[in-house]
C-alpha cells in the first residue's frame, strides 16, 4: 500500500501505509509513480463519467473458510491496521472478479453495518477476487478537510461495489494494487 | 428586519390569527423564548411542525403549510392529495409542464443551477420545450463536487446568460452577524449570503420568476402505493423555499417558486410512480427522462456530500461563532450558550464533528444569531 499525499487548501496530509491513520503535515510530499493499472484506475476515480455504474453480481456462494476471512479482516481492519496489511498479503481466488467478491461480502453482515466495513470490504475483494491482482486497486481515501475516510476498489478501470454510494467524495490518499 | 407573509401567529390570549408579532416581541416576547422546547421541537423534525409545542408564551407560530384549527385548538396540515391518471406519459408530463411555464409567458425565466437532478429536470423540460431560461447556480471545486460541477459547466450552455457563483467566495456561517432577522429562529443561517448571491444575479439579469427543484426529494423518492389512497403531499411546507423567496427574491422584485409544487406536476409524477417503492437514487426519473436529460444524470446517480464544506465554513466561522454565542448567552442565559460551551467549541476539530453533533451545534447557533439579530435592528434594547 502506497501514499498518495495529499494538499487541501495549503493543508497538506499524509497517509500512514503501516499504522493506517491520516495525518497533517508541513510539506507537501512527491506522488509516487504509479503503474498502468493504477494510472488507470485513478483516471476512473478522478472521472466518475469515464465508467458505467457498477452492477450488481448474482447472490454468490459464500464457505465457511470464505465466512472466516471475512471476519477476521473485519476484526484486524479495526483493531490492528498493521494484522490487515499483512493478511492483505494473501490471495484466495474464491470469486471470479471484485463484484462477486463485494456481493459475498455484502451477503455476510447486515446492511446496517456495512457503513462502517468499508476497509474490510475492499480488503475482502483484493484478496478473494481472482481478478484484483492484474486489473484491480484499492483506494482510501479520505472526505478532506475532515480525517474521515474511505475504502473502496476499481477493478479493469471501473468500481466493483453497487452499493458505495459515497466514494465520490473521498480524495484517494492511498492505494494497493 | 423582514416581512414574512407565510407565517401567522395564533395569539392564545385574543383567540386571533395575526399576521406578525413584531410588536410583541418589541414588548418583550422574545424573554420567553424556550429554548429547551425548541431544541425538542427541531429533533421531531419538520414534518411534525403540526406536534410542535408552542415556544412563545401565549402564541402558536403557524408554519407554511398548516393552518389553526379553533375546533381542536391546535395546527392542522394542509395536504394535497393528487388525483391518479389513468393516462400519465412522457407526453402528458411535458404538456403539465409547458402549460406551467405557459403562466409566465412574457416573464424572464431563471433556474437554480445545482447541478443535481431535481433543477436539472426543470432546466431539461425548459430546453425541451424550447423556453428560454436563464440558469444560475452555486459551483466548487472541492472533489466531492466534480460530478455537479461537471453537469452545471454542461447545463450553463443549455441557457442564456448562465453565472455559476464560486462556493468558496460565500464561506458558510460567516456572515452570521449580517443575517437579516426574522419574528422566528430560522435554520436558514448556513448559506444566507449564497442566497443573497444568487437572488442579485438573476435581478441583474432581469428575471422576475425563479424555478427551483425543490420538492424533487419527495416526489422523486418516497414510495407510491399502488392500490388504496395516497398520503398526500404538505406542498407549504416541503416544496417551498419560504425564507429565501420572502428575503432575498421578493425585495428584488423576483417570484421564487418550485416547479415540483405545481398540483398538476404532482398529479402527472404521482401517477407515473404509482406502484414504486421508495427510489432513493431516482432511478426511475433519471430513466424515464433519459431522452432529455444529459447522459451524465440519466445514466450516473453521483450526489455531493455538503458536510465538507459546511464544516470548512464553521472552522472559519469560528470566531464569530462563539461572540455570536456569548452575546446571545448575555440576552437570555441558558446552559447551551455557556462560556464552558464556548471554551469547547473553540478547541474542537469541527472535521472531526460527529453528524448529529452538527446538528445540534447548528440549533444553537441559528438561536443565538437570531437574538443577535433582534438586538441588532433594536428589537431588543
Amino acid at each position: 500500500m502506497r501514499s498518495l499525499p495529499t494538499s487541501f487548501r495549503h493543508q497538506h496530509f499524509v497517509f500512514s501505509p503501516f499504522w493506517g491513520w491520516l495525518r497533517r503535515v508541513r510539506q507537501s510530499s512527491a506522488m509516487p509513480q504509479l503503474t498502468e493499472k493504477e494510472e488507470r484506475a485513478m483516471h476512473a476515480v478522478r472521472n466518475p463519467f469515464s465508467a458505467p455504474l457498477p452492477t450488481w453480481a448474482e447472490q454468490q456462494e459464500v464457505s465457511r473458510g470464505m465466512e472466516r476471512w471475512a471476519k477476521l479482516l473485519r476484526w484486524a481492519a479495526h483493531h490492528c491496521f498493521p494484522l490487515l496489511r499483512l493478511l492483505m498479503c494473501f490471495q484466495w481466488n474464491a470469486y471470479p472478479d471484485g463484484r462477486a467478491a463485494v456481493r459475498a461480502f455484502r451477503q455476510l453482515f447486515p446492511s446496517e453495518q456495512q457503513r462502517l466495513l468499508c476497509m474490510s470490504r475492499a480488503a475482502f475483494v483484493a484478496t478473494t477476487s481472482r481478478r484484483f491482482r492484474d486489473q484491480g486497486v484499492l483506494f482510501v481515501g479520505a472526505f478532506l478537510p475532515s480525517v474521515q475516510m474511505h475504502a473502496w476498489v476499481v477493478e479493469d478501470g471501473q468500481l466493483v461495489d453497487a452499493g458505495d454510494k459515497i466514494w465520490i467524495c473521498y480524495t484517494p490518499i492511498a492505494l494497493h494494487g | 428586519m423582514i416581512d414574512q407573509p407565510y407565517l401567522s401567529f395564533y395569539n392564545h390570549r385574543t383567540q386571533q390569527l395575526q399576521p406578525d408579532i413584531w410588536t410583541e416581541l418589541r414588548q418583550g416576547l422574545w424573554r420567553t423564548f424556550d429554548i429547551d422546547q425548541h431544541l425538542a421541537n427541531e429533533k421531531q423534525g419538520f414534518t411534525q411542525l403540526h406536534l410542535w409545542k408552542p415556544v412563545l408564551k401565549d402564541f402558536t407560530i403557524v408554519y407554511p403549510g398548516f393552518r389553526w384549527d379553533a375546533a381542536t385548538q391546535g395546527l392542522v396540515e394542509e395536504r394535497f392529495y393528487p388525483r391518479l391518471l389513468e393516462e400519465a406519459s412522457f407526453d402528458t408530463v411535458v404538456k403539465a409542464a409547458a402549460e406551467v411555464f405557459a403562466r409566465y409567458e412574457g416573464r424572464r425565466i431563471g433556474v437554480h443551477l445545482s447541478g443535481g437532478l431535481d433543477s436539472s429536470l426543470v432546466i431539461a423540460l425548459l430546453r425541451h420545450l424550447h423556453i428560454p431560461f436563464v440558469p444560475i447556480g452555486l459551483a466548487s471545486r472541492r472533489w466531492e463536487f466534480r460530478t455537479e460541477r461537471h453537469i452545471q459547466e454542461l447545463l450553463a450552455t443549455w441557457g442564456e446568460d448562465a453565472l455559476l457563483l464560486e462556493m468558496d467566495d460565500f464561506p458558510f456561517y460567516t456572515d452570521l452577524d449580517r443575517i437579516p432577522t426574522g419574528q422566528i429562529p430560522d435554520g436558514g443561517i448556513k448559506m444566507n449570503h449564497t442566497a443573497a448571491a444568487m437572488a442579485e444575479a438573476f435581478a441583474e439579469r432581469g428575471v422576475d420568476i425563479v424555478f427551483s427543484g425543490q420538492g424533487g426529494d419527495t416526489l422523486l423518492v418516497d414510495a407510491v402505493p399502488q392500490e388504496g389512497a395516497i398520503e398526500g403531499f404538505n406542498i407549504g411546507n416541503e416544496f417551498n423555499f419560504e425564507w429565501d423567496a420572502a428575503v432575498h427574491y421578493a425585495p428584488r422584485g423576483i417570484e421564487l417558486t418550485s416547479f415540483f409544487a405545481e398540483p398538476t406536476i404532482i398529479e402527472q409524477l404521482t401517477s407515473l410512480r404509482r406502484g414504486q417503492r421508495e427510489d432513493a437514487t431516482k432511478r426511475w426519473a433519471r430513466q424515464f427522462f433519459a431522452r432529455i436529460l444529459p447522459r451524465e444524470l440519466a445514466e450516473w446517480d453521483y450526489v455531493a456530500d455538503f458536510f465538507g464544506t459546511s464544516m470548512s465554513g464553521l472552522e472559519l466561522a469560528k470566531p464569530l461563532a462563539s461572540r455570536i454565542i456569548a452575546e446571545a448567552n448575555a440576552l437570555l442565559p441558558h446552559p447551551i450558550f455557556s462560556p464552558e460551551g464556548v471554551e469547547e467549541f473553540l478547541e474542537t476539530n469541527v472535521f472531526a464533528f460527529d453528524y448529529h453533533a452538527y446538528i445540534a451545534f447548528c440549533s444553537k447557533l441559528s438561536i443565538a444569531t437570531w437574538l443577535c439579530g433582534l438586538k441588532r435592528e433594536g428589537i431588543i434594547v
